[in-house]
């Protein structure tokens, strides 16, 4: 390791900043969490493994269902006549939504968990535009990994589906697809900034995501049919990735859609609102 | 603005934590081109006290500033302060050289700054590396870099030496003087005052949040530390008759030697010589600088072990 030698350096004087230099635009803090995410070897395997896992998941229910066609209820063949996109889509999205919510998670709690949020807030003091960046840098990568899912996935479905039923042609579920994970995605991202801590967050999330809305939808009557429609990571919002056709749908895609973006900007506002008035977490000899 | 750098103005800083004041109507100012020394025992609130200059937590009362600014409306932060703080701030799995790039980038600063600072602190070698690897005093250093990388004014540094090897505690020491040389606001918190006796030129000493010194290092050990004149003689009675009469005061350290405050050993060989009084021994002892500050800290300490029970 090679040392500056401080007495050999000449002492100059120290010069104030020229007022003339360019100020930091948000672009910039793009920039910087774009470098934050991938210089962290966790987000490259995180959704190579997404992406592996969730086309192989699609790969195997699609190939049962297409070679166990004869041998369907007319119930279940009623439904997949009706919506086999959303049939193609189900596997894939049920694993990548996890895989999705983690990457999300380490990418605000992480910062907690190293100490790092603090270099963070410090270089960005006015603080909610960290979440904001985060985000949207989130919400690009994630679109970009998931997309890549959705294609390779509905290509697979569709070979193995086409000789029963007809698999539409429609953009809308394949960009859905990626829709629906960012937007989950960001409702985790957004929790975890509130809760700060990587284990908590995706206990928190996944049961929010899974548990709940799968809890919910056996309430009596009414109340199921809200809980499994209306919760982030319920029917409602996966509608975005289906025909929009099957029976039982209560909402239309883009309705569905629209109430889990509402649940993700409530809970991204909330986390601005708590990053920015929170004391960032303390040394450890600050208590 | 004139061209020196920014002066750090604290004034009736309060922080409570569960309603206890962990800093407490704290006022001070730190001025540039000298670097000051920020003195307490642990527990004393140096680290709550920066963490509030950099607007990581919010006062409760009160105000800090650089150059009379909270550092919260900085539009550009690390170009007027930088900072180094106690705990961890580094993701392990990160490159030195990466670190540094997106700090960089948040500030809009040029990629070059990135080598320079590398540069400055040594790291140039191991910039890819990742900082999870890195030895105490790398880890340091990669601080010092993160610090440096907008070419601030202001300098926050909180126990800087803690944990070095002596090698690096003279490179900080050196680092430091060298800034402030330059015309920069050094401020660097330490609980070890010896540290700050050779490196501070000015001091701020504060316990239980609140301030008890702020004055030049130097006036801080002469208006605190006392002097004192051990004399060892076979006749110390008559010696020490002697001292009275001259206004000053003794103290018996044993039965041949006695202690004498307030006449230097010039005046005590006189006053020996002229009653004839043999001198075995005749010593000045100074209170060390660590000494005054255990004094003055001494009802300040938060968690000092009990010594004596209160009788009932």
């Amino acid at each position: 390791m090679t040392t500056m030698n401080l007495e050999q350096a000449p002492v100059r004087t120290w010069l104030p900043p020229d007022p003339t230099d360019p100020r930091p635009r948000f672009v910039d803090l793009l920039a910087a969490e774009w470098t934050k995410m991938r210089t962290v070897r966790s987000t490259f395997w995180a959704l190579l493994a997404m992406v592996v896992i969730s086309t192989a998941l699609a790969w195997v229910a699609t190939a049962v269902m297409a070679s166990q066609w004869d041998t369907l209820s007319a119930e279940d063949r009623a439904y997949l006549v009706a919506d086999p996109v959303g049939l193609i889509f189900q596997p894939a999205a049920s694993y990548a939504q996890i895989a999705i919510c983690v990457l999300a998670v380490m990418a605000i709690a992480g910062e907690y968990s190293t100490g790092t949020m603090r270099t963070t807030l410090a270089a960005v003091p006015r603080r909610w535009p960290v979440v904001a960046a985060k985000a949207g840098v989130f919400a690009v990568v994630a679109f970009v990994a998931t997309e890549i899912v959705a294609i390779g996935v509905y290509l697979l479905g569709r070979a193995y589906l086409s000789p029963h039923v007809e698999v539409g042609t429609d953009l809308r579920p394949i960009l859905g697809f990626g829709l629906y994970l960012i937007t989950i995605g960001l409702f985790a991202l957004a929790l975890a900034t509130v809760l700060r801590h990587v284990a908590g967050s995706i206990t928190a999330v996944l049961a929010l995501i899974i548990v709940v809305p799968n809890v919910g939808s056996f309430l009596p009557g009414k109340w199921g049919e809200y809980a499994s429609t209306y919760l982030p990571g319920g029917d409602g919002g996966q509608m975005i990735m289906s025909s929009g056709q099957n029976p039982g749908a209560v909402v239309t895609p883009w309705q569905g859609y629209g109430v889990l973006l509402a649940w993700a900007v409530a809970a991204l506002v909330l986390a601005a609102v708590t990053l920015a008035r929170r004391s960032a977490p303390p040394s450890r000899s600050a208590i | 603005m004139s061209d020196s750098a920014p002066v750090i103005q604290v004034s009736q800083l309060t922080k409570r934590y569960r309603g206890k004041a962990a800093v407490d109507s704290l006022s001070f100012t730190v001025q540039p081109g000298r670097v000051t020394g920020f003195l307490g025992p642990n527990g004393a609130g140096k680290s709550t006290t920066m963490q509030l200059m950099l607007g990581l937590t919010r006062p409760d009362e009160g105000s800090a500033t650089v150059g009379g600014r909270p550092y919260r409306e900085l539009v550009q932060p690390l170009r007027t302060v930088g900072a180094l703080l106690e705990a961890r701030s580094v993701h392990p799995g990160r490159s030195a050289y990466h670190h540094l790039l997106w700090l960089a980038q948040s500030q809009r600063l040029p990629r070059r700054r990135v080598d320079e600072v590398l540069d400055l602190v040594g790291l140039g070698d191991v910039a890819h590396q990742r900082a999870g690897g890195f030895s105490l005093g790398m880890g340091q250093r990669l601080d010092i870099a993160a610090a440096m990388l907008g070419d601030p004014g202001v300098l926050l540094l909180d126990e800087p030496v803690n944990g070095l090897d002596p090698a690096g505690v003279r490179w900080i020491r050196d680092l430091m003087k060298r800034l402030a040389a330059e015309g920069r606001t050094v401020f660097v918190s330490s609980h070890l005052v010896n540290e700050m006796a050779v490196t501070a030129d000015h001091l701020i000493v504060i316990g239980r949040g609140k301030l008890i010194a702020d004055c030049p290092t130097v006036a801080f050990v002469a208006d605190n530390s006392e002097s004192s004149v051990l004399v060892r003689s076979p006749e110390v009675h008559r010696l020490a008759q002697l001292v009275v009469d001259e206004g000053a005061q003794w103290q018996r350290e044993s039965a041949t030697a006695v202690r004498i405050r307030g006449l230097d050993s010039d005046r005590i060989a006189e006053l020996a010589l002229l009653g004839r009084i043999v001198v075995q021994e005749l010593r000045t002892e100074t209170s060390s600088l660590e000494d005054v500050f255990m004094r003055l800290t001494e009802d300040q300490v938060e968690y000092a072990g009990k010594t004596k029970e209160a009788t009932p």
